[in-house]
């Protein structure tokens, strides 16, 4: 378990690491924005970072391009309509089952991605109606660096060698940089979030934890090839 | 260019001069559609107006490939176009109907001998029957370098670009100086962080 970490105490272990104390090379918002990349990353890898909003859905109108409404979308985890959790289903199925399913309306029961952009609701919506979506979340930027870090603290430490890495490859530095990405793989591959590994690769279990309605992806993260 | 790419970018490349801009923008611009043309990533939707007896509708400029594709609420099967060509073998004289099939136009292998040419017209059978209506198709699309790109794509992009930039800018000569072999490592290493970036991504998203 590491510790909680604010965002210019990340800062000061990345200039300790590319040895620039004194802002010579980088200046300390470069580092900053290379530190958010790098919570960025570790939130993908670990759904470590996730929002629950309001999706306002049009009666007629099936698919929504969900970032537009919430900017830090990147994919759902989770969507329910009152107390009743929608089902993902890919689209593919939907047409191989009913090839009108286009013409389909009533109250949705599933839900579909097209592409990475758009999220759809099947049958389509009769009437305006908002479901709860919880999604994998760009981690919200443009706080003040005496404030924390928002991955969660056992991810905290290694957002620096990420940065690191980057500015060390920049300055043609390649054996360092190599180093501290290698750094920040392994300690990446030791805190990885077991929420999401299969029931075997916990040793738990020999069945997959039952994650309610997650999709196929997700509960894949982390398992072994 | 989309500023949070833009400024990434530069500060890969320790270049806060506007030398490399219009490099910086052909590189960034071939980056989105490599990622169009290998991922699922940019869909959208559009409306295609049919006209009555027309098979052939032709994409949207930007758009690349199909997804899913509906008439009237009623999704059309994609299949291959020598499978009709066997199976249909009159379909350009079949009467017009309701469309239930699409395929992509086929090129001549001639011209296309990899193939990996994805034609902008595709041809839906049967022709509509009716005087007016339009094909909703979900397809890939290639987002233009001013366009809003979603920010799970900005480190991305960035780390292709740059390294693009890198590769590009005159660094390829016989005689490499200590900086220029810099320049070529750190291009490799940008584009190894990426390619994690984009195996991350992949499996996230799911698409």
């Amino acid at each position: 378990m590491g510790f909680l970490m604010q965002w210019g105490k990340a800062i000061d272990r990345v200039q300790l690491l590319i040895d620039d104390v004194v802002e010579s090379i980088w200046t300390r918002a470069e580092l900053r924005s290379l530190l958010e990349h790098a919570q960025l990353f570790v939130g993908l890898f670990g759904a470590t970072i996730e929002e629950t909003d309001l999706l306002p859905l049009v009666a007629g109108e099936a698919t929504y391009r969900v970032r537009d409404v919430f900017p830090r979308y990147i994919a759902p985890l989770r969507v329910v309509l009152g107390d009743l959790p929608l089902r993902w289903v890919h689209a593919a199925t939907h047409g191989r089952l009913d090839r009108a399913w286009g013409q389909r309306v009533g109250t949705p029961s599933s839900y579909y991605v097209i592409g990475a952009e758009l999220l759809g609701f099947f049958p389509t919506p009769s009437a305006p109606v908002s479901v709860q979506v919880t999604y994998l979340a760009v981690p919200p930027g443009g706080r003040p660096d005496t404030e924390e870090i928002d991955a969660a603290a056992a991810w905290q430490e290694v957002l620096p060698y990420y940065a690191a890495a980057l500015c060390h490859a920049a300055e043609g530095s390649l054996a360092r940089a190599e180093e501290a990405i290698r750094l920040f793989a392994a300690q990446l591959g030791e805190g990885m979030d077991r929420r999401f590994l299969p029931g075997a690769a916990q040793k738990l279990s020999a069945e997959e934890p039952v994650r309610f309605g997650a999709r196929e992806p997700m509960r894949r993260q982390g398992a072994p090839e | 260019m989309l500023a949070a790419v833009y400024s990434t970018v530069r500060m890969l490349l320790r270049d806060a001069s506007t030398d490399h801009d219009n490099l910086i923008e052909q590189c960034y611009a071939r980056v989105l559609a490599d990622v169009t043309r290998t991922s699922n990533w940019m869909a959208e939707r559009v409306t295609i107006p049919t006209t009555a007896g027309q098979q052939v509708y032709t994409l949207p400029v930007r758009a690349y490939r199909p997804i899913l594709i509906f008439f009237s609420g009623q999704q059309l099967q994609r299949v291959e176009a020598e499978s009709i060509d066997l199976l249909l073998p009159h379909w350009r004289s079949d009467a017009p109907g309701t469309p239930l099939y699409w395929w992509m136009n086929q090129l001549d292998p001639a011209v296309d001998a990899l193939p990996d040419i994805t034609p902008q017209q595709f041809i839906v059978h049967p022709a509509p029957s009716a005087a007016s209506g339009s094909l909703v198709v979900y397809a890939t699309y290639v987002p233009g370098v001013d366009d809003e790109i979603p920010r799970w794509l900005v480190p991305f992009v960035s780390l292709r670009t740059a390294a693009a930039v890198l590769r590009e800018s005159g660094i390829y000569r016989e005689e490499w100086s200590e900086r220029e072999q810099a320049a070529v490592q750190a291009a490799q290493f940008f584009d190894a962080v990426a390619d994690v970036w984009r195996s991350v991504l992949d499996r996230a998203l799911g698409v």
